[in-house]
């Protein structure tokens, strides 16, 4: 989705914060909606579906605005926004434990006639929705962070307190058990002879 | 629900092709191995990769107008149990320690009386031992807690269990004011029987140890028919909170509870300070949240 990282660095951006901070609800709104993809595009892929998903963003966008006044600028900005969106994304997830699971969360925007067909656009988010949700959350997070934001190990390391060797033998890992369900018509990876551990 | 299964543990190779996939270099391990292996490993991977970073689809503008506009409401109404807004509204530590150490002071005061009644009780069995008369004995006959013609010892009474026990321990155990139907009826029943309390417990020369307010602020007392409403309350946390917002309160000569219009609720008595008519200021709360009901002077 993004290797740019707009976050931290922008001199906008940490104008918004330090406005919002003091109480200026217009830079909240610029901030929050600076970042809404993002925090968006971190829930569809940790929940699955697009309803969940809009439950966390809902979350995500609540925690960040009143935990702004916390933030304290010794990490980036990003760094924290995400943490409290994974979060946010996790107690979604764990809610859901404990409440039936629809049937089948299909909410194509069909209007957006570019790119691939409507039916190859399901069936890939089928795939790769299903595929994720095998994981378990602690190792979905990394990859999602990984692949959707384009984070780095120490950044994703940074959102997820725990360290980069660490994150990626996660992402190894979830990757490994990802491929066996995206590339069904391939060959799956090889048997494994030495093992790596977190 | 989806079984969330610990993924296989990652290879040489799979460490390999993940860092690369994402641009690192691959460790020491990766020159030694076979290049095939690693480059379909590569395949597969960046396969997944794609996937997962497939384009995501935002919501429509509404609904990110309508999020934004829930997060930015959000601010005026903050839980007080959220943790993120406890935090940021939490006073700086030095108020927090100040308010520890009123809480303990606080705490001092309320056991103090608790203490003296203790104390009290004490001394009262060592009077009852030697037959000394208690004149409290006529409010409470008055107020039907001991019969009239029980010709107990006078520092003895009628607990609403009906077995004799020492006049504090009974005046603890007591059932209350009653049922009353308006503030007058109230207050001329505690005005019937706080002369009596304040006068308690003993003719004997009075002691360091045995104030005129022996029941302030720890015990009840029973000075009227048991009723529905259940046994008068022991201690009051109330009386601290009324005496926080009435600082020129003395502390409760008398605690009790009255059921007003069928309103159960907690009466504290105060020495009133401004009447010789009327010396008896009479505050009943609720008891659960101690908001005020009844404030009138008896």
């Amino acid at each position: 989705m993004a290797e740019d990282d707009p976050i931290g660095a922008d001199p906008r951006e940490q104008g918004l914060i330090e406005a919002a901070q003091a109480g200026d609800r217009q830079a909240l709104d610029a901030l929050l909606r600076l970042h809404y993809d993002r925090v968006y595009a971190i829930c569809r892929r940790m929940t699955g579906n697009d309803h969940d998903a809009l439950d966390a963003t809902q979350d995500a966008l609540i925690a960040l605005t009143r935990g702004l006044s916390r933030y304290d600028g010794r990490a980036a900005f990003s760094t924290w926004a995400y943490r409290v969106t994974t979060n946010a994304c996790l107690d979604e997830l764990r809610r859901r434990r404990r409440r039936p699971v629809p049937a089948a969360e299909l909410m194509i925007d069909a209007s957006n006639g570019s790119g691939p067909s409507l039916d190859q656009t399901v069936t890939d988010r089928i795939t790769i929705d299903d595929a994720l949700a095998t994981l378990p959350p602690d190792f979905r997070a990394p990859v999602v962070l990984r692949d959707v934001l384009g984070l780095d190990y120490a950044e994703i390391g940074d959102v997820l307190g725990i360290p980069p060797g660490t994150v990626r033998s996660r992402i190894a890992r979830g990757r490994k058990a990802l491929a066996g369900h995206v590339g069904r018509n391939q060959e799956p990876p090889g048997n494994v002879e030495t093992r790596a551990h977190d | 629900m989806t079984e969330h299964l610990s993924p296989p543990d990652a290879d040489v190779v799979d460490l390999a092709a993940s860092a690369l996939v994402d641009g690192w270099p691959a460790d020491q391990h990766g020159d030694n191995l076979d290049p095939a292996v690693l480059e379909a490993r590569i395949e597969a991977f960046r396969a997944v990769s794609a996937a997962v970073a497939t384009d995501i689809t935002s919501p429509r503008l509404a609904v990110i107008d309508h999020h934004i506009e829930v997060a930015l409401a959000a601010i005026d109404e903050a839980p007080a149990s959220d943790p993120i807004t406890l935090e940021s509204r939490r006073a700086p530590w030095s108020s927090r320690r100040w308010l520890a150490v009123a809480a303990a002071v606080a705490a001092i005061a309320l056991a103090l009386p608790l203490l003296n009644s203790l104390r009290d009780e004490t001394t009262n069995q060592q009077l009852t031992a030697t037959g000394a008369a208690d004149t409290n004995d006529d409010a409470r006959v008055l107020a039907g807690d001991i019969p009239a013609e029980a010709g107990t010892p006078t520092t003895t009474s009628a607990a609403p269990g009906g077995s004799p026990t020492p006049t504090v321990e009974a005046a603890s155990a007591g059932a209350g004011l009653g049922d009353v139907t308006s503030e007058d009826e109230l207050a001329s029943l505690v005005r019937t029987a706080a002369p009596a309390l304040s006068t308690t417990p003993d003719p004997t020369p009075p002691a360091p140890s045995l104030p005129s307010t022996t029941l302030a602020g720890a015990t009840a007392t029973s000075i009227g028919p048991a009723t529905s409403s259940g046994p008068a309350p022991t201690t009051s946390l109330c009386d601290a909170t009324v005496r926080a917002t009435h600082p020129e309160l003395e502390p409760a000569l008398l605690i009790t509870s009255a059921t007003l219009r069928g309103v159960y609720l907690e009466v504290l008595v105060y020495a009133s300070g401004a009447s010789a008519t009327s010396p008896y200021r009479v505050i009943a709360v609720t008891p659960s949240d101690c908001q005020i009901v009844v404030d009138r002077l008896a």
